[in-house]
């Protein structure tokens, strides 16, 4: 006896569980705490022993505790008083106060031996923290599992169901009881029945079972007709990959509407293409309409220009040789109304030769002081009549890259037209200034001048600043012809004025020629 | 420069006969006996004249665009001809035709644009009969 109670007390002394004994009455009282509790909570044994073990207790537990006590211990001393034998009954947990106000959790048996109550407890208050943190870490991952729209399955790396979330039930109809059974072959066997090419999907996962550290995607196909999106990533624990993460998604409805897309983008395609095809063919017709235009002008020009001939050549012949004022006078009128006949067609067809793509245009390096001498040459009867003074700025050295019959062209009709709408006794001023690439003209007269409105149109064809003027001298078409010239000779034309009669300058730009040597 | 003894013969070809017509009647008025006017009305009657007559004339007045043969065939037969071959040629052409101007440059002596001013034919003629000289 002596020997077993030593040993017993020493087993007390130095085990890491709490051992106590209290008095079994309705007023217990610790008879004897082990050191570890001074270790654990902090009290010295006397500040135990003598207490009422209610006192350390968590004050909602007391009342459970009681009961438990008292029932089961009861119970307990009854039999062992049949059976004469130590007993435990069922453990339980309650919640102890160490000396510094921390609650500890026990976990605890308690034995009645003779009239005292023997409790062994041990401490598991960090095995109770960390399932607390588990819980709540587990009722997060079940709350995103379930809130997530993507089925998710979670199996080991020998293909064994490991968890499972409502969506993916739901995405594969798969029915309670194979899932609340854990019927592993069974969802296997449901999940592979239902789409288009289970075997293919059964290699694949074998695969990913093989290779834990895979991450893939891939299309499932349905037999139903829905499609679903696969990703499959590892699960690492630790650092292994120890499971694997399926991710299901249905993506039947987003498959459709991409196949809607795709089936519209041909669609307007096609459309695209065959509307350009019109404007091609139309773009051609306009063309061909614009050839036959030009054609059709030049023919008529030309038709016209023969039966114009004899009435030019006669009509001063028979002016001079009628004896009346009278019919001279009708034969004056005559004779000028064919000559601007002649003009306008002489002009017209000019411009529809300009217009026509086929007219090729030389380029090349012409003195632009002859050209102007000479067009100055061209209008010197108009000039001397009107007392015109023609102050010219032009260096002698200035070349630039132009046909030369076109440029005299363009010369007159801007002379012309300087001379024309120029005052009696006034000055017409020519200039060009070189800017390295091209050269710009400049002819400026003191004549009646243009609106900004008259600006804008003066280079349309048959358009006339002053529409009440019908006089023979002008055709209309002179600056069209001007534009045609430069834009062909790949240089720009424009007017400019200060308003009317505050005279006009034109001005336009020609390639410049360069000379290297 | 009017060369005073002998007048200048002048052939037109040209198919529109009021062209010649008209042509030589403001010849005629204008410069009186100055010059001899000769007109064909094609190319074939061209060329049976310029084979039949016993002067040839100073200058010929080639209108391009004719029916059955071209100005430009009429051309070649009288340059292919050594007999023919000095006798300067001014082009006539309605159109405006670049390949006109710059044959008139090249092959023939002139070329003149349709209608025609009698001051204006008469100047082109002097220039290049003067020129031949």
């Amino acid at each position: 006896m002596q020997i077993s109670e030593n040993k017993y007390r020493l087993i007390a002394e130095n085990t890491s569980d709490l051992i106590c004994t209290t008095t079994f009455s309705s007023k217990p009282v610790y008879t004897y705490v082990s050191p570890s509790y001074k270790k654990l909570l902090g009290y010295e044994p006397d500040e135990m022993i003598g207490k009422n073990p209610f006192e350390f207790m968590h004050p909602d537990e007391r009342e459970k505790i009681t009961l438990l006590l008292k029932k089961n211990l009861r119970i307990k001393n009854k039999q062992s008083l049949n059976k004469k034998e130590t007993e435990h009954f069922e453990r339980y947990e309650s919640q102890i106060k160490s000396k510094s106000g921390k609650w500890y959790y026990l976990e605890n048996t308690a034995n009645l031996i003779g009239d005292e109550i023997l409790f062994i407890s041990k401490d598991i208050t960090e095995s109770k923290h960390l399932e607390e943190k588990f819980a709540s870490i587990y009722a997060l991952t079940e709350a995103t599992l379930n809130s997530i729209e993507n089925g998710i399955l979670v199996i080991d790396n020998k293909g064994k169901v490991l968890k499972n979330n409502a969506k993916f039930e739901e995405l594969w109809h798969i029915p309670k009881e194979i899932i609340e059974h854990k019927e592993n072959e069974k969802l296997i066997d449901f999940i592979l029945d239902q789409i288009i090419n289970p075997e293919q999907f059964k290699t694949k996962i074998k695969k990913l079972c093989n290779n834990p550290e895979i991450y893939s995607q891939d299309i499932l196909n349905f037999k139903d007709g829905r499609i679903f999106e696969r990703f499959s990533r590892p699960v690492f624990i630790k650092g292994t990959p120890s499971a694997r993460l399926l991710s299901f998604r249905d993506i039947t409805e987003r498959k459709k509407t991409e196949k809607e897309i795709q089936k519209t983008q041909e669609l307007l395609q096609q459309m695209n293409e065959k509307l350009e095809i019109k404007v091609k063919d139309r773009t051609s017709d306009i063309e061909k309409l614009l050839r036959q235009k030009d054609e059709f002008v030049n023919q008529l020009g030309h038709d016209l220009k023969n039966p114009l001939g004899p009435l030019i050549q006669l009509l001063p012949i028979l002016k001079k040789d009628v004896p009346d004022e009278k019919s001279k006078g009708i034969i004056e009128i005559l004779i000028r109304n064919v000559t601007h006949m002649k003009n306008l067609v002489t002009k017209t067809v000019q411009l529809a030769h300009l217009n026509s793509p086929s007219t090729t245009i030389c380029s090349d390096n012409i003195n632009l002081l002859n050209e102007i001498v000479m067009a100055l040459e061209n209008n010197s009867q108009s000039l001397i009549k009107q007392n015109i003074t023609i102050i010219n700025n032009i260096h002698e050295n200035i070349m630039v890259k132009a046909d030369e019959i076109y440029l005299i062209e363009l010369f007159n009709n801007l002379i012309n037209n300087a001379v024309k709408y120029s005052p009696n006794g006034s000055t017409i001023t020519i200039n060009a200034i070189d800017d390295e690439e091209f050269i710009t003209t400049s002819i400026k007269d003191n004549g009646m001048g243009l609106t900004n409105a008259q600006i804008s149109h003066i280079f349309d064809e048959f358009y006339k600043a002053d529409s009440s003027r019908h006089d023979f001298e002008s055709s209309g078409l002179g600056l069209p012809i001007c534009k045609r010239i430069v834009d062909k000779q790949g240089g720009r034309i424009w007017a400019e004025s200060e308003g009317l009669g505050k005279g006009s300058t034109f001005y336009f730009t020609l390639p410049s020629v360069k000379i290297n040597k | 420069m009017k060369d005073t003894s002998k007048p200048k013969r002048i052939m037109m070809v040209d198919d529109k006969k009021d062209q010649c017509s008209s042509i030589s009647i403001a010849l005629n008025d204008k410069y009186g006996d100055d010059y001899i006017f000769i007109s064909a009305d094609s190319g074939k009657k061209c060329l049976l004249l310029l084979k039949e007559s016993e002067e040839l004339p100073d200058i010929i007045i080639l209108d391009l665009m004719m029916p059955e043969m071209s100005g430009w065939e009429v051309f070649d037969k009288i340059r292919d001809n050594p007999d023919w071959r000095q006798i300067p040629i001014i082009f006539l052409t309605a159109r405006t035709d670049r390949i006109a101007e710059t044959a008139g440059e090249f092959f023939g002596n002139d070329f003149l644009q349709k209608p025609i001013g009698i001051e204006d034919l008469i100047k082109r003629i002097d220039k290049v009969l003067n020129k031949k000289k």
